[in-house]
């Protein structure tokens, strides 16, 4: 066994000793507040936004894998501005041939590359992709011209779109869908080589209206595959015509459910209505898989209405077993309903709707009531992907329908991430072309605490601070911060994903606590449901509503590369020494970090001219007597990490009883690199230890206790436990 | 979006992150270089599944079977470079924290110098994934990344 001493001082390991304005606010990097955007953080009193309603009738060709279909856009402009062209995006034609998905990529081979490498990366597919659009016109049916740019379409109208005034037209398209199997698509199908049958997750189908703001004007980025979207809201109808045995969800309520169903499924269907405490199967197991061998040449016309909703997609397949289950949230009830082929269980039956209903409550309580009617989940192989009411999620058995602890939490974590997306971006609507981290962070984090709260020892990846300190520490070439668009970032899954989540964890647990969080957090999804955040908002808002200046913690955790690591470097001891005893002028502490150095100090009566105008004075002592009382420790520390952070201390007495106190990040506002405090206490200090129960981020765990502890590494501990 | 990729005709989910991290501990005093690497658990499940075509390999099942699929996983791809000659690691052990697997190799008689760490976690299959690796010695830490870009991460011992 190898037991060493974890000890060093951590003064040379800094080098910038200068002043980096850690403290400073950023209004500088904000915006500035208007009548559109309060300096509050809440929507100004002139706040706008579009309006898109669509009329969408569609038809999913399962002979030949195309989807086809027409659309009435009306379009209405709230803004304050006229308008002489509109802006659509046409994200299908990311799969035409030589898009700039694929000529903006960066690549190289290895000694060998496989198929799915070669085809995933040089687009090497068999569908010929892209949106064919076949008419553009006005409502009296006049041609609109329009130019395609890339993954973008404007339209320029005859004349402009005055403010408060609406502009209806119409579009007819048709495109191939694409095997997700070779591309990992948001959307496409799955084929079943076994029964012969698809299962289609359609989205991105239809042109759909780019978003006009106050902020960007329009939102145009191109579509590279990475930055997702950014959508207006608006009101549905769409009718999905597929073959006849397909059964179809989508996003919205089913209007002709009595029409579509068989009398059976529609009386399971209403049954299912009031089933609050379990799901009920709608379309069993069994009657799925006779459904499969079905090969029907008539088609059926499924008809959805969806209410203030930024997109839609459907699912549709002959495989699909349906259960459903009524959830009570607030006054409303919800559907929460489950869509899978028989390949998932038996791990869906026992999951899924489980999942969709904890996440609803969860997120529910923590931002806004679910306002929708339904919530669905639906299996699509290797993928998790978020619409509104609608999901596609992975989490497939092995063939004999065992499954592992490994697949069986992959499952559920999808499930509550993209059902949770329905609150963030689907709701609350941020753009994520932009900011991938107010959809995807804030959407972690809650995944986190819906795990946490719903289900045993869930082996979590991310959402804790302490789950990602090994990769923000280092050296910080390969990392950028978090407010960097999705299209550039070096590492998507750290910085979109796990550093927010685990940022918000640090504000909840460590700076804010949890109910001025929960206020705050509650207080931005309220404001902005339904509208369009950008982080200023969300800035604004967090501090607003909690009454804490957080400049500092988004300077550090969403602009810069920083990491948290405090070291704890010296306590001395203080030997508090009445008039007419000899102070020690110096101690050498620093020599040692195995013990508390003592260094006496004089207390000495306050000169007459330091008392100025004041008559009164203070009385020796009284002053000496309280002191005696107590422990007097000086305690210094290193920001060797370079991010500011609250310190969390506790204390060790020689007693053995503990006692903890977090301080400030202000503590560090007049150096940012150190930081010394005098603490008076009860009782003589044993030691005392930095972030006890991991929840800063902390980095370096081995300068977190003095003085220094003799303990053994995480590898040694593992060569002992394994001789 | 959960952030994945899926491999060839098998569906292999790999995870939201598309990174690992390997941090490398140079002690100078007993000349040995510790080697802890970090990968997500369910994903490294998946990937010695497709491999062996095993298709219950449970990474959470310890027994031998899973001892050795793993540590033959990371002797296949983890390889220590001392100037140009490779060191055989010795195998310590692996645990698991959530859903991350940590595995934790021993390399000795490495005297101060060039190392290089070729590091493929996941390389053959995945576009995009990164192999963050950290080097401390005496206190400091570099970081390198290996990619399918450049599969090797050299640094100067001290
Ligand atoms: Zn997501």
């Amino acid at each position: 066994m190898n037991i060493f001493f974890i000890g060093r001082t951590q003064k040379d390991k800094n080098k910038a000793h200068t002043w980096e304005g850690k403290f400073e606010q950023i209004d500088n990097l904000l915006p500035t507040p208007n009548v559109y955007r309060a300096g509050d953080g809440a929507p100004g009193p002139s706040y706008w936004q579009q309006k898109a309603d669509y009329v969408i009738k569609v038809k999913l060709d399962d002979e030949r894998q195309s989807v086809s279909g027409t659309e009435v856009v009306t379009y209405f402009n709230q803004s304050p501005q006229p308008l002489s062209y509109l802006w659509m995006q046409l994200d299908q034609n990311v799969r035409e041939k030589g898009s700039d998905k694929y000529l903006a990529k960066n690549l190289k081979f290895g000694d060998s590359v496989t198929t799915y490498g070669v085809v995933f990366n040089t687009q090497l597919t068999s569908t010929d992709g892209g949106i064919h659009l076949t008419k553009v016109v006005d409502a009296k049916g006049n041609p609109l011209n329009y130019t395609i740019v890339k993954t973008m379409m404007r339209i320029d109208l005859t004349e402009p779109l005055e403010p408060g005034d609406k502009f209806e037209f119409e579009l007819e398209w048709w495109y191939n869908l694409n095997d997700r199997m070779e591309e990992h698509g948001r959307s496409g199908y799955e084929y079943f080589p076994e029964d012969q049958n698809y299962s289609y997750s359609i989205a991105q189908f239809y042109p759909r209206m780019a978003v006009y703001d106050d902020f960007n004007g329009w939102q145009h980025k191109q579509f590279l595959g990475s930055g997702e979207f950014a959508l207006t809201f608006g009101d549905f109808d769409v009718e999905i015509t597929v073959p006849s045995d397909h059964v179809v969800t989508a996003t919205g309520e089913l209007k002709n459910a009595k029409r579509v169903l068989s009398s059976e499924h529609y009386s399971r269907f209403q049954q299912s209505q009031q089933s609050f405490d379990k799901p009920l199967m709608i379309i069993p197991e069994t009657e799925a898989i006779a459904n499969e061998k079905s090969r029907s040449k008539d088609t059926k016309t499924w008809i959805y209405h969806a209410e203030n909703v930024r997109d839609f997609a459907f699912a549709s397949s002959r495989k699909f077993i349906w259960e459903a289950q009524a959830v009570k949230l607030g006054n409303k009830e919800v559907m929460a309903m489950s869509f899978y082929p028989k390949e998932g269980n038996p791990l869906w039956e026992q999951e899924s709707t489980k999942a969709v209903v904890n996440t609803l409550k969860t997120y529910s309580h923590y931002s806004v009531d679910y306002p929708y009617p339904v919530a669905n989940s639906v299996h699509a192989a290797s993928i998790g992907m978020e619409y509104p009411m609608i999901c596609f999620n992975l989490g497939r058995p092995a063939p004999d329908g065992t499954y592992s602890d490994a697949v069986k939490y992959a499952m559920i974590g999808v499930v509550i991430h993209e059902v949770g997306h329905n609150f963030f971006p689907m709701i609350v609507n941020s753009d994520e072309r932009q900011w991938a981290w107010m959809d995807e962070g804030i959407n972690s984090f809650l995944e986190y605490l819906t795990k946490e709260e719903n289900y045993e020892n869930f082996p979590h990846d991310r959402g804790p601070a302490y789950l990602v300190v090994k990769y923000m520490k280092g050296q910080k070439k390969y990392i950028r911060p978090m407010m960097t668009n999705p299209e550039q970032v070096v590492q998507l899954g750290y910085n979109a994903y796990s550093k927010p989540a685990a940022s918000l964890n640090v504000l909840r647990d460590v700076v804010l606590g949890h109910e001025l969080f929960d206020k705050a957090f509650k207080t931005y999804s309220e404001r902005w449901a339904f509208k369009h955040p950008k982080p200023a908002d969300f800035f604004r808002t967090m501090e607003d509503a909690s009454g804490i200046d957080l400049d500092w913690f988004w300077r550090g955790w969403y602009y810069s590369r920083d990491y948290v690591d405090v070291s704890i470097d010296t306590i001395i001891h203080y030997d508090i020494l009445p008039n007419g005893h000899k102070a020690d002028y110096y101690v050498s502490a620093m020599d040692s970090l195995a013990s508390i150095q003592t260094k006496k100090v004089k207390l000495t009566e306050t000169p007459d001219y330091y008392y100025d105008e004041f008559r009164n004075k203070l009385d020796y002592d009284e002053v000496y007597n309280k002191m005696n009382q107590k422990h007097y420790y000086e305690l210094n520390f290193t920001n060797v990490g370079g991010l500011v952070t609250p310190i969390v201390l506790n204390m060790h007495y020689e007693d053995g009883s503990t006692s903890s106190i977090t301080i400030p990040a202000e503590v560090w506002r007049y150096s940012e690199v150190s930081a010394a405090k005098i603490m008076a206490f009860d009782k003589p200090l044993a030691y005392v230890e930095i972030d006890p129960y991991r929840k800063t981020g902390d980095a370096d765990l081995s300068n977190n206790v003095f003085p220094r502890k003799e303990e053994m590494s995480e590898f040694d501990k593992m060569k002992a436990q394994e001789e | 979006m959960i952030q994945l990729i899926v491999q060839s005709a098998l569906s292999l989910l790999l995870h939201a992150h598309h990174i690992s991290v390997c941090e490398l501990e140079y002690k100078k005093d007993t000349k040995s270089i510790e080697l802890v690497q970090q990968v997500f658990a369910n994903d490294l499940e998946l990937f010695i599944r497709q491999k062996s075509g095993n298709a219950k390999f449970d990474v959470r099942q310890k027994n031998e079977q899973t001892l050795s699929e793993i540590k033959a996983f990371f002797e296949e791809h983890l390889t220590l470079f001392s100037d140009t000659t490779s060191v055989n690691g010795t195998w310590i052990g692996y645990k698991l924290d959530g859903n991350n697997l940590l595995a934790f190799i021993e390399y000795k008689n490495i005297s101060p110098g060039r190392i290089t760490l070729e590091n493929t976690i996941f390389l053959e299959m995945l576009t995009g994934q990164e192999n963050i690796v950290h080097l401390t010695q005496m206190g400091t830490t570099q970081t390198g990344v290996c990619s399918s870009k450049s599969r090797k991460v050299s640094f100067d011992l001290m």
